[in-house]
């Protein structure tokens, strides 16, 4: 009986998520945590992921974009609601447990395209971080 | 990189000062800016004096004060 011809890391552009790990050798927990904290990009197609193998060349050659700024704290959230206005716009993320709110300028959000549901950093320049004391 | 924010401003690094765990960054970009980033930044940014950069300041953070000349 023949073989599936196609080795699963084989020579196709396109790959499945078990394969795209195996490519980047990442153990799949640590592969999926990455797709959640948006450093990996993944299409879905039918409810599957699939990933290209020049994105994931480009990933592992350059990493996140987010590490070119000098903003110390970058948080990787999931937008959970975004309210706009005629010039300004709150976009809230869920980072772990945590809220974060951001205000940003309506004509940013609609470049940006963000919608409910993305992954997006929220970037914090450390000096405008306020510390409490804990009770 | 897409940012949300609105003003970037091109330009070199033309001194860097250290302060402490910060450092201050003079920047020639056609007029007098100044920014100040850790020094975790710098070194991870490689800034030194020449080094190409864009300065991004959010539009909620500019203030504007009337003049009258």
């Amino acid at each position: 009986m023949a073989r599936n011809p196609q080795p699963s890391s084989g020579t196709s552009d396109v790959l499945t998520t078990r394969e795209a790990a195996r490519y980047l050798r990442l153990t799949l927990p640590t592969f999926y945590r990455y797709m959640w904290e948006g450093k990996i990009q993944a299409s879905k197609i039918g409810g599957r992921y699939r990933f290209k193998r020049s994105v994931l060349d480009r990933w592992l050659g350059k990493k996140s974009d987010a590490e070119e700024v000098s903003g110390r704290n970058k948080l990787v959230g999931k937008v959970s609601t975004i309210k706009r206005d005629v010039i300004m716009a709150q976009v809230n993320l869920d980072v772990g447990d945590n809220k974060i709110t951001a205000v940003i300028t309506r004509d940013a959000l609609d470049e940006l395209g963000l919608r409910v549901g993305d992954m997006a950093v929220a970037l914090i320049k450390a000096t405008e971080v306020m510390v409490i004391k804990a009770q | 990189m897409k940012l949300s924010a609105r003003n970037h401003v091109v330009g070199k690094v033309r001194e860097i000062t250290p302060h402490g765990v910060m450092v201050q960054v003079k920047i020639d970009c056609g007029f007098p800016l100044v920014a100040s980033v850790t020094r975790g930044a710098q070194e991870e940014l490689r800034l030194e004096p020449g080094s190409p950069i864009v300065a991004v300041i959010k539009a909620g953070a500019v203030h504007l004060v009337p003049r009258s000349f």
